[in-house]
């Protein structure tokens, strides 16, 4: 999984309005996965990482993010791992801090 | 299970094993067969919605917002997200709970604070600390409620309840988030990062000089007023500010067990901060805070104010393992009308490592306070390093074992042992 393709491979699809996720391509590429009618096209590594970990929770536009990842032991979850250096306990107890 | 969330759920795995299976071999044809497959799902989609029923659609689909905002859901199985939902939303409030039980002796000599339903004595004794239960809810899609309840126990296994934290919330944008209510205060990074859940944090306890106010820690850590944070525009600096206005009354219990409190008798507040998380290094903070208030000498008289300024700066680094946490402060109470003025220095350092389920951590700690200071005579110099582990035997309960050795001014060594089983749910 090379996670430093994701900024290169993006691949804007539809999906469920205001919703963000991670899906896996062909030869490991990940590919984030956002609505046709978001206004943002483009998307770093640096911003991806702050909207997997909270700290960017609006799109340019004003509209709030919505998150979706698929569940531990899949490649976009361990790709999300790598993405925000932390394993699976830390992203839980990363979550439930910043939650609350 | 709401239909909404269902349906994207559903989605989403199509997605997924979509992109899996079927990519094509270069990325215009798998943009367009992905593009193709979407719009044949959002077809579904919407001959789905459009057999639901208005008004139980209207309410799913809150109640879908409000867990998807607070935070990433797991597409797991649907079983998997019901249970979530059933275990941690209630009629659109979100709770979740935190609990420990602790054991801890020390080699006392003299009397020393116990809290907790920690009793200092000859022997070591369990207590079980605080019960915490934190709950959030959403109100609109900008706006949310959080509280923080704490059960902790005192003297004899009493117990008392305490709002440690109610705010209404409203966060306009990245750059904007409002909050009202009672808040721990932004000094410095522990205080915001860390609330009472002990699972929460890698050690047994605080620092001395981050420990809750009423737990006899130094600092004023809650207050009620208002606060803003956000991002601010600064490319890969990754700037934040803070900023609060309000009014602490911070009370805190003498350290040397006496069984006196300190009253500061405090006025209002304010407080600022800055830090920036570099782009080019995730897991790095580094930042600052300036608090200033005004506090009374109620001994000399209740016209005799204080100044009290606290100055944080602080250099944080978590990631890949590693938690490695530095904070300095500068305590300085300057008298009025020409008094004296006492600088108090204190600091702390933090390092973890995760190995697998453990992690080992360190932490040296030093305070050092005026004793001409009515605020913290009890407290002087006192510095030392407490080492131990922390074993997560699952994601929501954890073992701790701690070593402490402090080194206190004219009174002997402390030594002690803590023991904790902390856990969420």
């Amino acid at each position: 999984m090379n996670v430093n393709k994701i900024a290169r491979t993006i691949v804007i699809v539809a999906a469920v309005t205001g919703y963000v996720l991670l899906a896996l391509g062909q030869g490991g590429t990940v590919a984030v996965v956002v609505n046709p009618h978001n206004t943002q096209s483009t998307i770093s590594v640096g911003e991806l990482r702050k909207v997997f970990t909270g700290e960017k929770r609006f799109w340019s536009d004003g509209g709030a993010v919505k998150l979706l990842t698929r569940t531990t032991g899949t490649a976009e979850h361990d790709a999300l791992l790598k993405l925000i250096g932390m394993s699976e306990t830390e992203y839980k107890q990363y979550w439930k801090a910043k939650v609350y | 299970m709401s239909c909404a969330y269902r349906i994207g759920v559903a989605i989403f795995l199509l997605v997924g094993v979509v992109c899996a299976q079927n990519a094509p071999s270069n990325d215009q044809e798998t943009i367009r067969t992905l593009v193709q497959q979407v719009k044949e799902l959002q077809e579904k989609v919407a001959a789905l919605e459009g057999k639901q029923n208005p008004p139980a659609a209207a309410s799913q689909e809150t109640k879908t917002e409000t867990s998807a905002a607070s935070q990433p859901e797991e597409s797991t199985s649907e079983a998997q997200a019901e249970m979530f939902r059933e275990m941690h939303e209630v009629h659109g409030i979100q709770w979740r709970g935190f609990g420990e039980v602790n054991y801890k002796v020390l080699d006392q000599k003299q009397p020393e604070l116990g809290t907790f339903g920690f009793v200092p004595g000859s022997a070591g004794n369990f207590y079980t600390g605080d019960f915490d239960l934190f709950l959030t809810s959403k109100i609109t899609e900008k706006a949310n409620v959080l509280a923080e309840v704490v059960i902790g126990e005192g003297d004899a296994q009493s117990f008392d309840v305490d709002l440690e934290r109610v705010l209404f919330k409203y966060d306009y944008n990245d750059h904007f988030r409002l909050s009202m209510g009672r808040y721990h205060t932004g000094i410095g990074y522990y205080n915001t990062a860390f609330h009472s859940g002990k699972w929460l944090q890698t050690m047994a306890d605080r620092p001395l000089i981050m420990e809750f106010a009423n737990d006899g820690g130094l600092l004023p850590t809650q207050a009620v007023g208002v606060s803003v944070t956000g991002a601010i525009p600064s490319g890969s600096f990754g700037l934040n500010y803070m900023a609060e206005y309000g009014s602490s009354d911070t009370i805190r219990p003498n350290l040397d067990g006496a069984g006196d409190f300190t009253d500061e008798n405090n006025g209002n507040h304010i407080n600022v901060g800055l830090f920036a998380r570099p782009r080019s290094i995730p897991g790095l903070q580094i930042g600052g805070s300036y608090y200033h208030d005004r506090i009374s000498n109620f001994e000399i008289g209740p016209s005799v104010r204080l100044g009290q300024t606290i100055v944080n700066g602080h250099v944080i680094y978590n990631g890949h393992g590693i938690e490695f946490l530095n904070e300095g402060f500068l305590l300085r109470n300057a008298y009025e009308n020409g008094g004296p003025t006492y600088n108090m220095p204190a600091f702390y350092s933090q390092f973890s490592k995760r190995f697998g389920r453990m992690r080992p951590f360190f932490r040296y700690q030093y305070v050092n306070t005026n004793p001409n200071s009515i605020y913290h005579d009890d407290v002087l110099l006192r510095h030392g390093p407490s080492f131990g582990a922390r074993y997560d035997f699952t994601d929501a309960i954890a073992f701790k074992i701690q070593l402490d050795h402090t080194i206190r001014k004219g009174q002997p060594d402390l030594n002690g042992l803590q023991m904790q089983l902390a856990f969420a749910f």
